[in-house]
């Protein structure tokens, strides 16, 4: 497999002989990495594989578009996060859910999901995230082990590092309230 | 410590900073081979070159500049005829007021004429002469 390097990808996606090339590389290079990030916030399999591959085909529609002033990963990231919110906006809108900005519908979505193996405390877990409001818990999702710096956070969400710590301090701090109550 | 309850109602031994502890679960899998199949499954769907969607125009936003358009030839027409109405009126002497400032006056054709002939005889009537006299005398 190639070696990876972004400025190369980059260079070779603005050459329209290389491109698919190129292309072929970065769904390689990201598409574990935007999984789980979907995985995250929609919970079930099947939807994270359609908003996924919705990603990729967004990004290469719109090619052109990217400039390069930013990182490759930081614009896939953007999309992705854009493409998941509003599969939930729809969804939200077709199961006429309450509007409370929380998810907590989904844990119905996340208890029949085949590709789910988590016991009680997992499920308790997930249930604690899904009651943070959705901006939270897109931050928490996000930063949870460590899978993002708070710097690219920022330019994916247009948010200051400032806000998106504060928020993610306060999503931890409710969820332990939450794990630790008697529910 | 704290004390927690999963539904079944099973006591469990919750710590504080419990976040940290679920950082090495995974209860999320995918199915055999997903990652691996994933960018031939997803490079065989792709379209052959990459083109930006044309924006999708509706039928009402195309014919939205006609529909505009049609508006204001309308609008001159209603305009136009009301225009051309109320100009008739005055022409045809239906109610007409008759106005006696020099500026605006509406006069009616006949009754115009009428006037002139009084003045005319008023002119050339010794008796109308002598009484205007009388009148300016005093």
């Amino acid at each position: 497999m190639q070696q990876y390097i972004e400025e190369d990808v980059v260079k070779r996606l603005r050459d329209s002989e290389t491109q698919r090339d190129a292309f072929a590389q970065v769904v390689a290079a990201y598409s574990e990495k935007l999984y789980w990030q979907i995985r995250k916030m929609v919970l079930d399999h099947e939807d994270t594989n359609d908003i996924l591959q919705n990603t990729f085909l967004k990004a290469w529609a719109n090619l052109d578009h990217f400039r390069g002033e930013a990182k490759l990963s930081t614009w896939m990231y953007k999309i992705a996060v854009n493409e998941s919110i509003t599969f939930l906006n729809k969804q939200r809108a077709q199961q006429h859910v309450p509007l409370d900005d929380t998810d907590i519908y989904l844990l119905q979505t996340l208890q029949a999901d085949d590709y789910f193996d988590g016991d009680a405390i997992d499920e308790k877990f997930q249930e604690a995230i899904l009651r943070l409001p959705e901006k939270q818990r897109l931050v928490f999702t996000m930063k949870y082990k460590d899978e993002l710096k708070y710097e690219e956070m920022s330019e994916i969400l247009g948010t200051s590092v400032g806000a998106l710590k504060a928020s993610y301090h306060h999503a931890v701090k409710k969820i332990e309230a939450f794990l630790t109550s008697d529910v | 410590m704290s004390k927690g309850y999963t539904k079944e109602g099973q006591v469990m031994e919750i710590e504080k900073n419990t976040v940290d502890k679920f950082k090495d679960r995974q209860p999320f899998r995918v199915p055999e081979g997903y990652f691996d199949n994933f960018t031939k499954e997803l490079m065989d769907r792709l379209p052959e070159k990459s083109v930006a969607e044309p924006p999708k125009i509706s039928l009402y936003n195309r014919i939205q500049p006609w529909l505009y358009m049609a508006a204001v030839f309308a609008g001159l027409l209603v305009l136009f005829h009301v225009l051309n109405y109320t100009a008739g009126i005055s022409k045809e002497g239906g109610s007409v007021t008759v106005m006696t400032s020099t500026s605006d006056k509406i006069v009616n054709e006949e009754e115009d004429a009428e006037f002139l002939d009084y003045m005319e005889e008023m002119y050339t009537d010794k008796y109308a002469i002598s009484y205007i006299y009388d009148f300016l005398d005093n």
